[in-house]
């Protein structure tokens, strides 16, 4: 197989079966006249989707902006604790268990609590907040792994020329953790949106507005073919960002390793 | 076979009756060695004989369970090449080499141009800006070697420095280090496994025992030092080679 064919099959094989799969869809629908609240054809899911594009596009909006916000925020929390953990023994045994725990923990578990603090009022702040929950521990042991993962001699020859703690973790530790930050960013990139949808659908109606609230609604009304305009433009939105992280993840790793 | 003549001069570094133990393993010892000025040792023997240990020592990267450890050369003084390149991956070669300049507080223009001149001397010249990622096995080696002889070391220590690299390449910076180091002349201890390559590079060559490292054979070949490539095809060359095969030889008949 040339190159050229190669691609052709790579990025034609997935589009083919996606059109097959939404042709089949679309005929079983017509031909076994199943009712719109079951299951909406494709051709009604296109037309929800192009007549609501202006509230799903808000909706999403909400989603996306409560999962980077909350990135950051969890971003500004892991980055000071691995390092000072990086630093201290001390620090990292005592912080490890909590984070692991707080890790192996089902956000859905927690998310009832989170909603219920943030009160029916400010339901965005819950959800910021378990989508920061989720983004933790990414970034904290990615950056924890990656402070800790220079080459042993380099560490040695830090040692050899005497360099201070600064120098070290400016000079070696922090360069060296490059890769497993990216690393990291990109897992927590994904699981923010999952913790946003999940706080989202935990608090239910009420006045969040985000792309969940839209499902869990119109599933209620069973306004389907707008639950399914809802959904494609949730997976959009994931599919999306995490192109976007890996595409920023290979170019800085491009200038970080200069090929 | 003759005596070198800075064998009375006060030793860069050295080991007294030095013993390392890792979890109650002893993997050196009792080992003693002086380095003199302006010498160069190389130090052979089989894998796990402590050869590594001994050198960690002498760079003060770790302490012995008994005996002494003295050093002459401060820090800052002691250079020492590893095995592999040990290049920070996402620095340039220049930054790479200016690295331990940079560490002693030199300013970074001046850092800059000294490790420059250091790339100049391994024939790195033009590949200043190159990462890493962007070098041959033997170009990195190289800019490890500048990297070493940046700070103008008066010990330096080379930790198998060519084991990963092909014949060619090895043959080539073996002359091109001989050359560097007869520049400046620190006190070089080379760690190897080839024999060939002690015989050319030191005009000291020790011959360990498997682990526990001790010495079985303390050979001083001073011929032709320092040495240009034409040595390796003299006679002088392949009877020194001989005589340390048969000290390696004998120590490894010793211990089965």
């Amino acid at each position: 197989m040339s190159r050229g064919t190669a691609r052709i099959v790579a990025l034609g094989a997935p589009l083919v079966l996606t059109v097959a799969l939404l042709a089949g869809w679309e005929l079983a629908c017509r031909g076994l006249q199943l009712p719109v609240y079951l299951l909406p054809a494709p051709s009604g899911i296109a037309v929800a989707l192009a007549g609501h594009a202006g509230s799903l596009f808000a909706a999403a909006w909400v989603t996306l902006s409560s999962a980077l916000l909350a990135l950051v925020l969890a971003a500004l929390v892991a980055g000071p604790l691995a390092l000072s953990a990086a630093v201290s023994p001390v620090i990292e045994r005592a912080v490890q268990p909590l984070a692991v725990t707080l890790q192996v923990t089902p956000v859905v578990a927690i998310a009832p609590l989170v909603v219920s603090w943030a009160g029916l009022d400010h339901p965005e702040y819950a959800t910021t907040a378990l989508a920061a929950v989720v983004a933790f521990f990414p970034l904290f042991s990615g950056t924890l792994t990656g402070l800790k993962s220079a080459d042993p001699d380099l560490e040695r020859l830090f040692d050899l020329y005497g360099a201070t703690p600064g120098q070290r973790l400016w000079r070696l530790r922090m360069p060296a953790a490059t890769p497993f930050v990216l690393e990291g960013i990109k897992v927590a990139v994904g699981l923010s949106v999952i913790g946003a949808v999940v706080a989202e659908i935990s608090a239910g109606s009420g006045r969040s507005q985000g792309l969940a609230w839209t499902i869990v609604e119109t599933t209620h009304q069973l306004r389907m073919a707008e639950t399914f305009a809802a959904l494609f433009a949730l997976a959009i939105l994931a599919v999306g960002l995490h192109a976007a992280t890996r595409m920023a993840e290979t170019e800085i790793l491009r200038k970080w390793r200069g090929r | 076979m003759s005596a070198p003549s800075t064998a009375s001069a006060t030793p860069v570094a050295s080991l007294q009756d030095v013993v390392v133990r890792y979890d109650d393993r002893t993997v050196l010892g009792p080992f003693s060695l002086e380095i003199a000025p302006g010498s160069s040792t190389a130090l052979v023997g089989p894998s796990g004989c402590g050869k590594s240990t001994a050198l960690r020592l002498l760079a003060g990267l770790e302490r012995p369970a008994e005996g002494r450890v003295h050093r002459a050369a401060g820090r800052g003084e002691t250079a020492v090449v590893f095995q592999s390149p040990t290049l920070a991956p996402w620095s340039s070669a220049l930054d790479n080499v200016a690295l331990p300049l940079r560490l002693a507080g030199v300013p970074a223009a001046a850092a800059a141009e000294q490790a420059l001149a250091a790339l100049t001397r391994v024939g790195l010249a033009g590949s200043e800006r190159k990462k890493p990622a962007q070098l041959s096995g033997g170009m990195a080696m190289r800019v490890s070697i500048a990297r070493s002889l940046a700070t103008a070391p008066r010990l330096l220590l080379m930790d198998e420095p060519f084991a990963a690299l092909d014949e060619i390449t090895r043959r080539r910076l073996a002359d091109d280090v001989m050359s560097l180091w007869s520049d400046a002349r620190p006190a070089l201890l080379f760690i190897t496994h080839s024999v060939e390559e002690a015989v050319y590079m030191a005009d000291r060559v020790i011959v360990m025992s498997p682990g526990p490292g001790r010495i079985v054979a303390d050979a001083h070949l001073s011929d032709g030092f320092p040495r240009a490539p034409r040595f390796r095809t003299s006679s002088a060359f392949r009877e020194a080679v001989e005589e340390v095969s048969q000290a390696l030889q004998r120590a490894m008949e010793t211990v089965a």
